[in-house]
């Protein structure tokens, strides 16, 4: 299990540079002078070339990637264009916000959606399937920020129970985490549901109700934990997008996370800032896949770590 | 022994209540981020409206943006406009007790040209050769050439002063440790969130009115509105013209709106056909219906412009309107030898604002036979695209807009008149060249003389006017959402919020 847990983190590494390579080409080719923009509109020739120096986007492209990886490695990120900050101090003041935002919310969406998918599995064609497969159908329809617009609107401005903007505190919390969980709620129990009545029909779901053990005993050991892992690849991966900020849910509660920060960046040509969020999003993924694979293992034995 | 305490402790609380008499806390929601609150490395306005309660200028600008002394009492300027003399304040110090006197001063403006520090105000203010303490009380600066605009150059936002044992502690970090000598001093940096600031105990001027003073960083328009509405915030900057009416209805809430020194217009390619010919652009001009615009898309926050600067800009002189004539630009168009029109790109940001006036503008040429296709972009190619230097351009026509920090003529015209401002230099979209015009603007620069001055620029105005390089489209007004318990916090026409006499009733 841990030689397989340090394979795995090792094989990340060169990943990791390929795709800081590709990031970076990338981003170089968005049009767009960063130099001009960081220097302003009413800003002379002489100027916008004196910025482009301080931002070192005077030398040629390759010599500017050798340096990005040389002070990389030494874990130097370089200074943000726009705030003139170091880069990973930027980026570690917006990843709390999003890392408290998309943990709130894939909790909410995991609970919830299972327990309303084996609910609706359970009581097949009832009038509680009934509700509970409309109603994620709506989830996954209504559009977060409409969702988000109605709970400010409800919650905050008329009843204020809770603050318009999302700060960094339990009660700032709530209404942006429903709003971005309600999708992937939805999603989550129409996986759980499905995933569900097709490991219920199989035959060692028969074989325990047959030795006489409980409902709850078939329900939740046998079938539910079968029945979880696509579903906790789709959390994985649902995870995954969250962590890379919700852009929009974000600009709609203020809440100046990973995604805000990531449409300022690109609005600036903040290259500094892109190349290390572009790069942390992948990691991210990457890292998640490997909870995910970890996870598979606790839910079902069978499957072995080589 | 305990009366002697309780002595005490009455003691604490009387001057505790006195230093602090100034209570309650006033929240400023703005329209995006704070970047850097240095005023030498500042580039725009949501900076300069946080940094306005912190430091003071030798001069600034009174709301209705007229030049007023600040930390200087008084000012000479030489006739040829090279050397400018400041008395100044006697009894200020800055936040962190440090005295302000000559040598402060020249330390700040030092500081500021000094080529190594690469700060973006440095162009501003690297006209200046030499700065001379004459006395602790008294200050001569002397530039490298006749510069007319100095005065107001000295007005601007970047022209305020730190301290020069801030500079000397902190040097670029100054940034995030702002010191100056105004009514609040710096108390927090919640970076993405806000900044707060609390009164000044020893300020020289009118004691601050309230404890605190915060600055929000709020850029979704409807969220702001949300927080005004919830209390959240007393004062909300940049409220667009479509959120003004949940504010106007609500029985404890206001909408100020100002003017501004910002202009919109279309500038068009003067080089190139089918805009070479005058005739054509004043055709334009014709058929555009400026009243309908600025009631359309600035929902009336707005004035339609008589010159090429706006009104609130020293130097402004009315022209007379081009008046909306389809059939005078029809006529005009087929003199020029385009009687069935032409088809052009209109370039503009993808804003909301923008692709609005696009839009209508389309309509309206449209009325007249003349074609006009929109290209929006994204901020950053759109940079590219109207930078790039003449013989490489692709501009045929672009909608856009200037303020001219300065307050200024010389600011509001040379960057976008003068033939040395062409694109990558300058915004001189129009590539407008008048040798006239170049030589009016250079005498505007070459006087002190704040009449000869205006003479010049006047001239300069009714020539560009009559050249029509633009289509002198309008002036959006600066709208605020504003609570009813909130005094003393208001836009000033250069854009920026000035909340230093912020009073909760």
């Amino acid at each position: 299990m841990w030689r397989y847990l340090i394979r795995r983190l090792i094989e990340l590494v060169p990943t990791l540079i390929g795709v800081s390579l590709a990031v970076f080409l990338f981003i170089h080719a968005i049009p767009g002078d960063p130099a001009r923009l960081a220097a302003g509109q009413d800003a002379s020739l002489a100027d916008v070339e004196a910025m482009r120096v301080r931002l070192g986007l005077n030398h040629s492209l390759p010599v500017q990637y050798l340096y990005f990886l040389r002070n990389a490695v030494h874990g130097d990120f370089g200074l943000s264009y726009r705030q003139q900050v170091p880069v990973l101090q930027v980026v570690r003041e917006h990843f709390l916000p999003t890392l408290l935002l998309s943990t709130s919310a894939i909790v909410v969406a995991f609970v919830f959606g299972v327990l309303s998918g084996v609910m609706a599995a359970t009581r097949r064609n009832s009038w509680l399937d009934l509700v509970i497969t409309g109603l994620s159908a709506t989830g996954i329809s209504v559009p977060s920020f409409f969702l988000g617009i109605l709970l400010i609107y409800l919650f905050a401005v008329d009843l204020r129970w809770f603050p318009v903007t999302g700060s960094v505190s339990l009660r700032g919390l709530v209404l942006p985490s429903v709003s971005l969980a309600l999708a992937p709620l939805a999603t989550i129990a129409r996986f759980v549901r499905s995933s569900f009545l097709e490991v219920s029909g199989e035959d060692f779901v028969r074989t325990a109700s047959a030795k006489g053990l409980g409902y709850a005993a078939v329900t939740y050991k046998h079938a539910l934990r079968n029945a979880l892992i696509p579903v906790v690849t789709m959390t994985g991966l649902q995870f995954g997008f969250l962590l890379g900020g919700a852009v929009v849910i974000e600009t709609v509660f203020n809440f100046t996370g990973l995604g805000w920060l990531l449409i300022q960046s690109i609005g600036f040509r903040d290259y500094a800032v892109l190349q290390v969020l572009l790069l942390l999003f992948a990691l991210e993924f990457m890292l998640v896949n490997l909870l995910v694979d970890i996870t598979y293992g606790a839910l079902d034995p069978r499957i072995r770590y080589e | 022994m305990r009366k002697s305490l309780l002595l005490l402790a009455a003691g604490v609380v009387l001057s505790f209540g006195a230093a602090f008499a100034a209570s309650g806390t006033v929240s400023v929601a703005m329209s995006g981020n704070a970047i850097t609150l240095n005023p030498a490395d500042t580039n725009g306005n949501l900076d300069f409206s946080i940094e306005r309660p912190i430091y003071e200028g030798l001069v600034g600008f009174d709301k209705a943006g007229k030049l007023v002394p600040e930390l200087a009492t008084s000012w000479t300027a030489s006739p040829d406009a090279t050397v400018f003399t400041f008395d100044l304040r006697k009894g200020v110090t800055f936040q962190d007790g440090t005295p302000f006197n000559a040598e402060a001063v020249k330390t700040y403006f030092d500081w500021v040209i000094d080529p190594a520090n690469h700060f973006v105000r440095e162009s501003l203010y690297n006209v200046i050769k030499n700065i001379d303490v004459v006395s602790e009380y008294q200050v001569k600066f002397t530039l490298s050439k006749p510069f007319g605009a100095m005065l107001y150059t000295f007005a601007h936002p970047a022209g305020r002063i730190v301290s020069p044992a801030a500079i000397k502690k902190y040097g670029k970090d100054v940034k995030q440790h702002p010191v100056g000598t105004g009514p609040f001093a710096f108390e927090s940096w919640t970076p993405g969130q806000k900044v707060v600031l609390k009164a000044n105990p020893d300020y020289w001027g009118d004691a601050p009115q309230v404890a605190n003073l915060q600055f929000l960083f709020v850029p979704n328009a409807a969220t702001r509105v949300a927080m005004l509405q919830s209390g959240e915030a007393q004062f909300i900057e940049d409220l667009p013209p479509q959120l003004v009416d949940p504010i106007k209805s609500a029985a404890n809430l206001n909408v100020t709106a100002q003017p501004s020194i910002y202009v919109r217009y279309m500038a068009m390619n003067t080089q190139a056909k089918p805009f070479k010919d005058p005739r054509v652009r004043r055709a334009l001009n014709y058929a555009v219906d400026k009243k309908t615009i600025v009631d359309v898309i600035a929902k009336s926050y707005g004035t339609e412009l008589t010159a090429p600067i706006a009104k609130q800009v020293t130097g402004y002189s009315a022209q007379t309107p081009y008046a909306y004539d389809p059939e005078k630009a029809k006529q005009l168009l087929a003199e020029a030898g385009y009687p069935n029109g032409f088809t052009f790109t209109i370039d503009s940001l993808n804003s909301t604002t923008y692709q609005q006036i696009d839009q209508v503008l389309q309509q309206m040429f449209a009325k007249v036979g003349v074609t006009a296709k929109i290209n929006p972009m994204e901020s950053g190619t759109f940079s590219s695209t109207v930078f790039a230097p003449f013989d490489k351009t692709t501009l045929q026509a672009v909608v856009i807009g200037w303020s001219p920090s300065t307050g200024d003529a010389d600011w509001g015209l040379r960057p976008l008149f003068d033939k040395a401002s062409w694109p990558p230099d300058l915004y001189n979209l129009a590539f407008y060249d008048n040798p006239n015009v170049n030589k009016l603007i250079a005498d505007g620069l070459s006087t002190a003389n704040q009449d000869i001055r205006n003479q010049a620029y006047a001239a300069a105005e009714k020539t560009i006017w009559n050249d029509a390089p633009w289509v002198f489209l309008y002036s959006p007004y600066n709208i605020a959402g504003i609570s009813a318990k909130l005094n003393g916090v208001f836009y000033m026409p250069d854009g920026t919020v000035d909340a230093r006499a912020a009073a909760l009733q």
